[in-house]
């Protein structure tokens, strides 16, 4: 039988509950589609993560972390140790599964963000034996992985395109199921690991596999900023934020408030948001001028926009939506011809055109 | 500011930027310091003396075990004291103190990763005037690029975090004159108080933008090294001379183009009215517009002289740096390679590496069951217990293309060869592979494009090509097999893919005259048969060549006309003299 381990090693999450002071989310400055997808994705954990591609130094990883401070709690199962969902059974640990529903004791946790480290060893990701207890008191303990300590929450994974090849079929596997199946060194054991995927990286430095690329819901570009006047802004509110952290922090406070709130209303209006047969059309038609593979890309579509209606207060998904999600939705999942001059968006963009004009 | 010798410049650049990061060691990330350890060494001394006598000093070998990195249980440590003893990992013995990574150019990505997060620390961690102290400090990391032309770069998560870089390799023994040391305490003092006036910030800004520096993340440390630089004079608001130190040790080092307006060296005064760019339409204030324009002549004059030369070949790839390497290099470390597997029973002999951590694990459940284990020791591991690493490498494949853009191979042609090489391009991307382009012509081949996983790179390069000149065959199959060599050095399969029509008329020394260009291509052709590396031959003349067969039957490469090869065809050779990787 597994023994209870005590939460007290270090945390790779970078929630609020650490403590730190993070550059705030609404201070970051242009960017509008990296941030509306990453709010998105809060809004909507199911639509599949957000790739995010582009130049070094734009801010990418910024905003993944003050993403944390963003994210309103949320309800967990008391002292699991994977922060089981009280409310899906279905999901839960073997722990939380065999307690009656009523004996949960439920609490409010900071949603968890948790960085995966590029030379981050399979032990690390999966969890592993703990050597620790092993050792010292001859017992057998499962030590958490990251994908434990991801569960409900983020899974962010910086230069993504260099990840290891072994370390990418796992995270497939995982992400594909949402549990986390470990059968080594004498443990036999299975939790939950729902998690929203982030990625960053540059296609630049090498590519992306297609198996992982298809995983991500909304895929964003982020690009340098073009104008003298926004390059001094981010070099003014970084030094700002660097004299005088707390300052700084409060003086965002306000709009980390509101945007924080917007992601509460969204989430409980989200189911409420009407997707008429149109709207289905639209995106399929879309999507056959494109010659998208598989349904994910109509799916996702209809999701995004779906999730941008409740992020912007609409009570149905109209036109509007469709033609704004419709590149994040779509750009990776063209048919891949790296020799293609004409960039994916702009092959979105004229689609669109096409679709909207009859 | 007069021309003084320009490897006398490094070594007060390398010092001068030692100082500012001294300053603000966690604003400024560190340095990086190309060239031979006589150079490096007085600069990393005099930043050692001028951070302090506890300053903690910690080397990184590229060679370092992922998991010392990170620290954790203390395996020896734990046996012999028989309690748990934890090691903390490299990067945190490093927190705060000064990080010396000699050979930095065969980091892998992933260490390069670590590094890199480890260096976001400051964004988490007090203003670098605070005492330096706590483990939540980033390290202050001197790379050593020890690599030449031909090495791969540094990994771009580590080079667009470090504010300087400073070519050494130049550097005389006379050159090594100590440069005054400035008071770092008092300058650190001051540096909070540092005033940043918006002019100041467009220039700096108008300056990256006029060396297509594209990272804001550049400017950012520019601007810290501006603040950095007023602070070490003791100016209260940074003056023209530090926003030039700024740009010339920040910005420059990344240019990937020319400024817009060439400089005039001899002429001190602003250039006359000639059209600014498009930076004017931001609505900056007219008044430092003078500003802007000597720092980028200010940085201009600064840049190394070749940059041009360099340029061209970079020129499509904008994250090259400003020494026109490309991309990083995604090889696995030597001997660190591979996708583990689980470790297996067996004893460590023959070469295999005990897996201690597996033995372990084996062997402490154990425990209760067993006898006592012998005195010192908490678990008793038995023979039966010893596990073996084993690690399944399969070898990264990499096309290189060789390609005859001599007069002979007639222009059509080679647009019919462009088309086939994009067929097997979009089949490398299908299989992961990656891919490189020679081009020779003339007297030389050329290395267009180092080996990269970016094939859009390739498609680029290669649409540039043009045409003209002799055909230096001997010279190009020579090349070819020295880049087969160095590839399979490092565990990569490599593939040769030659276009040409195997009319060689430009010998291994560079004279003309067929009959000894013949001579040398045949002799260097059966140089590569020797090593046996897999080779494909596209004829790419009117008619197929019996030369071009020959040539071909001497190296031990398939041979494919390319008029009866429709492109289609040409794909599926390329494919059959490659081996199959498994799906995914």
């Amino acid at each position: 039988m597994l023994t209870r381990v005590d939460e007290t090693d270090e945390t790779a999450a970078t929630g609020p509950a650490r403590g730190r002071t993070h550059f705030p989310f609404t201070a970051i400055v242009g960017q509008e589609e990296m941030k509306r997808a990453l709010m998105l994705a809060a809004v909507d954990p199911g639509l599949g993560g957000v790739l995010i591609l582009g130049d070094r130094g734009t801010g990418k990883s910024t905003a993944v972390r003050a993403l944390a401070a963003l994210l309103p709690e949320r309800r967990a199962v008391a002292g699991c140790r994977f922060a089981c969902d009280p409310d899906d059974r279905d999901g839960q640990c073997a722990d939380c599964a065999a307690a009656g529903p009523r004996s949960l004791r439920v609490v409010r946790v900071p949603i968890p963000v948790v960085d995966l480290p590029l030379g981050a060893t399979e032990d690390r990701l999966v969890g592993a034996l703990d050597l620790e207890r092993a050792l010292t008191r001859g017992e057998k303990a499962f030590e958490l992985g990251l994908l434990a300590r991801a569960n409900g929450g983020f899974l962010y994974i910086d230069e993504v395109n260099l990840l290891e090849d072994h370390l990418v079929d796992l995270l497939l596997d995982v992400a594909a199921s949402g549990s986390n199946v470990i059968e080594r060194e004498g443990l036999s054991l299975r939790h939950p690991a729902r998690f929203v995927l982030i990625g960053s990286g540059n296609p630049e430095e090498g590519e992306l596999r297609p198996q992982l690329l298809d995983r991500f819901g909304l895929a964003v570009d982020v690009g340098t900023p073009a104008t003298v006047a926004e390059r001094v802004e981010v070099v003014k509110r970084r030094t700002a934020f660097e004299r005088d952290r707390a300052g700084f922090a409060a003086a965002w406070s306000k709009d980390e408030a509101k945007a924080r709130r917007r992601i509460v209303v969204a989430r409980k209006a989200l189911e409420s948001v009407a997707v008429p047969d149109a709207a289905i059309e639209r995106a399929a038609r879309l999507c056959i001028a494109l010659g998208t593979d598989g349904l994910r890309g109509e799916l996702t579509i209809i999701r995004a926009a779906r999730a941008l209606a409740a992020l912007e207060g609409a009570e149905a998904v109209g036109d509007d939506q469709i033609r704004r999600m419709a590149p994040s939705a779509l750009r990776h999942r063209l048919r891949r011809n790296p020799l293609d001059d004409v960039g994916s968006t702009a092959r979105v963009e004229i689609a669109l055109r096409e679709v909207f004009a009859s | 500011m007069t021309a003084p010798d320009r490897s006398q410049h490094a070594f007060a650049d390398a010092s001068l930027a030692a100082d500012l990061i001294a300053v603000d060691p966690v604003g400024l990330g560190g340095l990086i310091l190309g060239g031979g350890r006589g150079a490096t060494d007085p600069i990393v001394e005099r930043l050692v003396a001028q951070l302090g006598p506890d300053v903690a000093v910690r080397r990184l070998p590229a060679s370092i075990d992922p998991g010392r990195l990170d620290g954790g249980l203390d395996v020896a440590a734990t046996l012999a004291a028989g309690r748990p003893v934890d090691r903390p990992g490299l990067l945190a013995e490093a927190a705060g103190g000064l990080l010396v990574v000699p050979s930095a150019e065969r980091l892998g990505t992933a260490t390069a990763g670590r590094l890199a997060a480890a260096l976001d620390r400051s964004d988490t961690a007090p203003p670098a005037t605070a005492r330096r102290s706590a483990q939540t400090l980033p390290p202050i990391v001197i790379a050593l690029d020890e690599g030449g032309p031909d090495d791969p770069p540094l990994p771009g998560a580590l080079t667009d975090r470090l504010a300087f870089r400073v070519d050494l390799s130049a550097v005389r023994l006379a050159d090594l004159v100590p440069e005054d040391e400035p008071d770092i305490e008092e300058a650190r003092a001051r540096l909070g108080a540092v005033d940043l006036p918006d002019p100041l910030l467009h220039a700096l800004a108008e300056a990256a933008i006029a060396l297509g520096v594209a990272s804001p993340r550049a400017l950012i440390l520019a601007v810290r090294a501006m603040r950095a630089s007023a602070a070490l004079a003791g100016r209260p608001v940074p003056a023209d001379e530090d926003v030039v130190v700024a740009a010339h040790l920040v910005l420059a080092p990344r240019a990937t183009r020319w400024p817009t307006r060439e400089p005039e060296a001899a002429e001190p005064p602003p250039p006359p009215a000639n059209a600014p760019d498009d930076a004017a339409e931001t609505g900056t204030d007219p008044s430092d517009r003078p500003l802007a324009d000597r720092v980028i002549e200010a940085t201009a004059a600064l840049l190394p002289p070749d940059l041009l030369a360099r340029l061209a070949t970079a020129r499509s790839a904008p994250r090259s740096g400003a020494d026109g390497r490309s991309g990083p290099d995604r090889k696995t470390l030597r001997g660190a390679g591979g996708r583990p597997l689980p470790s297996r029973s067996g004893r460590p002999t023959g070469g295999a590496r005990l897996d201690l951590l597996e033995t372990l694990r084996r062997a402490a459940p154990m425990k209760r069951l067993r006898a006592a284990p012998p005195p010192g020791m908490i678990v008793a591991v038995r023979p039966a217990d010893m596990a073996i690493r084993r690690h399944r490498r399969h070898a990264r494949s990499t096309t290189v293309f060789l390609v005859d853009a001599s007069g002979s191979s007639a222009l059509h042609r080679l647009a019919e060869a462009k088309g086939a090489v994009e067929i097997i391009l979009s089949d490398c991307y299908v299989r992961r592979d990656r891919v490189a382009l020679l081009i020779f012509r003339g007297r030389s081949c050329e290395t267009v494009l180092p080996p990269t996983g970016s094939l859009t790179q390739a498609r680029r390069r290669l649409a540039d090509m043009a045409a003209g000149g002799g055909t230096p065959l001997a010279t190009a199959i020579e090349a070819g097999l020295a880049l087969a060599l160095r590839l399979g050095r490092a565990d990569e399969a490599p593939n040769l893919v030659f276009l040409t029509d195997g009319q060689g008329n430009v010998a291994l020394d560079g004279a003309g005259g067929r009959a000894r260009a013949e001579a040398d291509a045949l002799a260097a052709a059966a140089r590569l048969r020797v090593h046996a590396v897999p080779t494909l031959m596209l004829d790419i003349s009117d008619r197929p060549n019996p030369r071009a067969g020959r040539l071909a039957e001497a190296m031990g490469a398939t041979y494919l006309p390319l008029p009866r090869a429709d492109a289609g065809v040409v794909a599926a050779a390329v494919r059959s003299r490659v081996p199959a990787r498994r799906a995914g």
